[in-house]
């Protein structure tokens, strides 16, 4: 776990890197000039690719090896997939999954 | 006068309110759950003010990720943020003197709220725009100091709970992809990820998926830029 100095310096740089991708357009381009391609480019080739990594890194310790073999992942994923496609609420979909998920591995696979 | 503006934004961020509280107090609660006062919670989320940047520290808190990873990953998960402020060079132009606190806070949802909705012309447009963006960010970090203080006093079994953070990214995918009609540069970012896992293990995951992304999308720049049709996509 992160603490004492170093979550600190954890948060500033977290708040650091996100206020330069808030201000970086505006001191680089500010003056009327024309973004590059590239920039252009990896602002909307970068959040899928950035989403589903995450999904995955969020997954990274599921277990296939013991039971329940990553049937509360699997299950609860699909839960907020089909609340998701369904309702189209986000809020529903991440509540209702966690919700799932919950259950799965308080009860059904203690 | 000033009270209708109050009244006209407030109402216009309605939808904000109802999406950042209960957020927030998540996350608030989440990292109560881990261990945190309730102050490093509310520093984040008045400092950083980037909700899945916030969510995924609370992961990289757990697994002691290394300070690089930390600033990596909340850089390349917000750079999506720099095509809105692309797209708001001209109407931030001569924003007054909050123009660095409306650039600081400007997230996806005030994003929306200031490109989707219809502005007041002349004097009132500068404090309206601040009212958005500073009501969205209050919503937000009010939130966090409800979830964390009930995470602090209130004692349930929240195992399990951390899954809220693998829901929001997958709700997040989907409804890009809804956006984009492409899967490429999804399947990239699980295949790349899935790859680092098994060469990099859990611990150096992070930085060599984000490595192999960046590689794949300049290597491959032309495929990807046939499939991602500009314009229609930008702006997750």
């Amino acid at each position: 776990m992160t603490h004492g100095f170093r979550l600190v310096l954890a948060i500033a740089l977290m708040a650091i890197a996100t206020a330069l991708t808030r201000f970086l357009p505006f001191w680089v381009f500010g003056r009327g000039r024309k973004p590059p391609k590239a920039v252009e480019y990896l602002g909307y080739a970068l959040p899928p690719a950035m989403l589903t990594l995450l999904v995955v890194y969020c997954l990274r310790t599921m277990n296939f090896t013991a039971p329940p073999f990553g049937l509360s992942e699997i299950l609860a994923c699909g839960a907020v997939a089909g609340l998701h496609l369904w309702k189209g609420n986000a809020l529903f979909s991440i509540f209702g999954g966690t919700v799932v998920y919950m259950l799965l591995v308080q009860f059904a696979f203690r | 006068m000033r009270r209708e503006l109050w009244a006209k934004a407030f109402q216009a961020t309605l939808p904000v309110l109802f999406g950042y509280v209960p957020l927030g107090m998540a996350f608030g609660f989440l990292m109560s759950a881990a261990g945190y006062a309730p102050y490093v919670s509310l520093s984040m989320s008045a400092f950083m003010y980037a909700g899945s940047a916030q969510y995924l520290a609370v992961t990289m808190f757990a697994q002691n990720a290394s300070l690089l990873t930390m600033f990596a990953m909340a850089f390349f998960l917000n750079i999506r943020q720099m095509v809105y402020g692309l797209s708001l060079l001209d109407l931030y132009r001569g924003a007054g003197p909050m123009k660095p606190y409306l650039i600081f806070a400007l997230t996806d949802e005030a994003y929306a709220l200031l490109v989707g909705a219809e502005l007041p012309k002349g004097e009132a447009r500068r404090p309206y725009l601040t009212l958005i963006t500073g009501l969205c960010q209050n919503y937000w970090v009010a939130g966090t100091a409800l979830g964390a203080l009930a995470g602090a006093y209130l004692h349930i079994n929240t195992k399990g709970m951390d899954f809220m953070l693998t829901a929001l990214f997958l709700v997040l995918a989907i409804d890009l992809m809804k956006k984009y009609k492409t899967w490429e540069p999804f399947a990239l970012g699980a295949a790349a990820g899935i790859l680092a896992l098994a060469v990099g293990g859990q611990a150096l995951m992070m930085p060599v998926a984000l490595l192999l992304i960046l590689a794949a999308l300049s290597l491959f720049r032309g495929f990807f830029e046939a499939r991602l049709k500009p314009g229609e996509g930008a702006g997750a």
